[in-house]
């Protein structure tokens, strides 16, 4: 990769959606006590370890409580 | 104010509900006793328009219920036995969601959301319903139901998920209502109805078994009096006076006979210095009549 | 009517806005934007990569030149996993209603149950349309800066062909969800239609009627097929769109809540 300077364009957006889309999961996994399913632990080792964004949709499909 | 005629509803081969007539009049407290799985909550689905009847006809207010159609609903107000709502919203934001379905201005919407908070002793709580519990949930069940200023109120089973406190709450709060709106609720706790209830129904398997007014009910029940005594000698001496009665212990007397016995026995008891501790009629519990009406019916 | 669809409407935006699917499914498309041309961008440099180890191998590799196709192409590669995801996140919207009893308070005091399928159906496409094109145009803004704006009509029509499916989608999700007890079998039901289509599409004569003959709008952005063949799949989607609509409207007026 000769020139950096060419993906700064991308990478300064991409680092910033990234880091948003997860720290708005961890406080959401935070900010709850119960899941529909699993455990605290496991849904921040979801949404830490989780490939890019599958980790934070798999939170919000799966793992979010429903709404009683 | 609601009317059923000749209301039948049949899942698959079994009858659900078989021929039932009932009459809620304006204004009442109107118990609907049975068993679980009696069809109370069919007969109540069937009143909201969220079941079709199989035959006979529903009124509310002289209109009749067409499945699937809610015209009706708006003269109606129902608390579902688990009322479930969005987790997501404030209580007064659920309200405020009611008032905009029913197509209230806003400001009267605020209004009324704040008045029935207050009734329901909600008005202090900022949290999101989520964070809920049953009778919390039960509470703003009932708000909901009395949003559109309903002229009949349905409960269904509106006290069976609570802890007697909160039972308790939810009974006082439904009575309160008493000359606001017609209430319609069903219960399997016959102590329930005892308490608040101005007319009752009976429900076993599907078929009414009886209905009317709670005094009638009492007065069916009555079978007989007890006389009780303040000294051993007084209760013999009167067993003596007026023979049948069984002694159930040193001063107390039973007896079956009817109004004129209890009339006879006041008489005597005039004519000669007793002293008495009380005389009073007896009357079976809802729940002995409930089960005997229940044996004769299956005979 | 109305106030009940607009009172509905509103109460699902706040769902989405607080349950955080809003947020998840706008920064995802952000992400599928910015990705798109960064990919493509990056294609000369992994093939010279492996074009070191494969001269060990005996054979070579051409210097690659990459340009706005390469990005759109990497575009509507991407694009159906985009619609996977927003299908995962939407599948139990009307199910988990059903399911969890939410709907009865509101449909006996008045609420008509088409609203209920009309304001489902209008925010979810409200969201595929403004998540959608704002991935294309984050995509297209790179594109312009990097490479010029390239065949631009040509892309634009692809997209909409892509849209398009997107749409007919949400329509056969509501469809399903009628009858489904969850998301998760509505989602089941989606995948089944899709390579149901699939298969359909290898008898001839038959492939470019079916709605997901749209999937492969890419190709026409690349200057392959031809636009009226594109024509005759979105009519067909147009048409199967609406008849589920109506299916789930009718489908839902019977339903037992």
């Amino acid at each position: 990769m000769d020139n950096i300077k060419d993906f700064l364009p991308f990478l300064i957006p991409l680092v910033i959606v990234q880091f948003a889309l997860l720290a708005y999961t961890i406080h959401h996994i935070l900010s709850h006590d119960s899941y529909q399913r699993g455990s605290r632990g496991l849904w921040l080792a979801v949404a830490i370890i989780g490939m890019q964004f599958w980790g934070p949709i798999l939170y919000f499909a799966l793992g979010k409580q429903g709404e009683n | 104010m609601l009317e059923l005629s000749h209301v039948s509803k049949r899942f698959g081969a079994r009858t659900v509900v078989d021929d039932v007539s009932l009459f809620v009049p304006d204004d009442t407290i109107f118990g609907f006793v049975g068993e679980n799985g009696a069809g109370k909550t069919t007969t109540m689905k069937m009143v909201l328009g969220l079941l079709r009847a199989d035959s006979g006809e529903i009124r509310v207010d002289g209109t009749p219920v067409c499945f699937g159609k809610s015209h009706t609903n708006r003269l109606v107000g129902y608390l579902p036995d688990v009322p479930e709502f969005y987790g997501f919203l404030t209580p007064e934001e659920y309200l405020l969601l009611c008032g905009e379905i029913s197509g209230v201005s806003n400001k009267e919407g605020k209004r009324r959301a704040e008045e029935l908070l207050e009734l329901v002793g909600l008005s202090q709580t900022k949290q999101r319903i989520h964070g809920f519990s049953r009778g919390m949930k039960q509470r703003l069940g009932i708000a909901q139901a009395l949003f559109g200023n309903p002229r009949l109120l349905i409960c269904d089973e509106p006290t069976s998920a609570l802890d007697p406190a909160g039972r308790r709450e939810i009974l006082e709060l439904l009575h309160s209502l008493k000359g606001r709106t017609a209430v319609l609720f069903s219960t399997h706790i016959l102590s329930d109805v005892e308490r608040i209830c101005d007319e009752c129904a009976m429900l076993h398997a599907g078929r009414l078994i009886k209905q009317g007014p709670l005094s009638e009910f009492r007065e069916s029940g009555a079978k007989g009096f007890v006389v009780e005594f303040l000294g051993a000698e007084d209760a013999g001496e009167f067993a003596e006076l007026l023979p049948g009665g069984i002694r159930r212990d040193a001063l107390t007397l039973e007896y079956t006979q009817g109004r004129e016995g209890m009339q006879k026995a006041v008489e005597l008891l005039a004519g000669k210095p007793f002293a008495l501790r009380r005389i009073e009629q007896k009357e079976r519990t809802l729940e002995e009549m409930f089960f005997g009406l229940v044996e004769a019916e299956e005979k | 009517m109305k106030s009940g669809f607009l009172a509905f409407t509103k109460k699902e935006w706040r769902e989405l806005w607080r349950g955080g699917k809003l947020f998840i499914l706008l920064a995802i498309f952000v992400l599928f934007g910015i990705m798109n041309p960064a990919i493509a961008k990056l294609t000369p440099w992994l093939m010279e990569q492996m074009a070191d180890e494969l001269a060990g191998s005996g054979l070579t590799v051409s210097a690659m030149s990459v340009d706005a196709s390469t990005s759109w192409a990497q575009f509507f590669k991407n694009a159906p996993m985009a619609v996977l995801l927003f299908l995962v996140l939407f599948a139990g919207c009307l199910t988990n209603e059903c399911r969890r009893r939410t709907l009865i308070p509101l449909l006996t005091r008045g609420l008509s149950r088409h609203s209920v399928i009309a304001a489902k159906a209008v925010v979810m496409a409200a969201v595929w349309t403004v998540g959608y094109w704002l991935c294309f145009a984050i995509t297209l803004g790179y594109n312009m800066y990097f490479w010029g704006d390239g065949e631009m009509a040509r892309t634009a029509l692809a997209a909409t062909f892509f849209y398009l499916f997107g749409l007919w989608m949400i329509a056969m999700l509501l469809a399903f969800s009628v009858p489904a007890k969850s998301g998760t079998s509505v989602l089941a039901w989606l995948v089944l239609l899709v390579a149901v289509c699939y298969i359909a599409g290898m008898l001839p004569g038959v492939a470019q009627w079916l709605p997901t003959g749209l999937l492969s709008a890419g190709a026409l952005a690349a200057g392959q097929g031809k636009a009226d063949e594109f024509v005759r799949a979105a009519v067909a989607a147009g048409i199967t769109g609406i008849a589920g609509y109506g299916a789930a409207v009718a489908g839902f007026l019977r339903k037992r809540i």
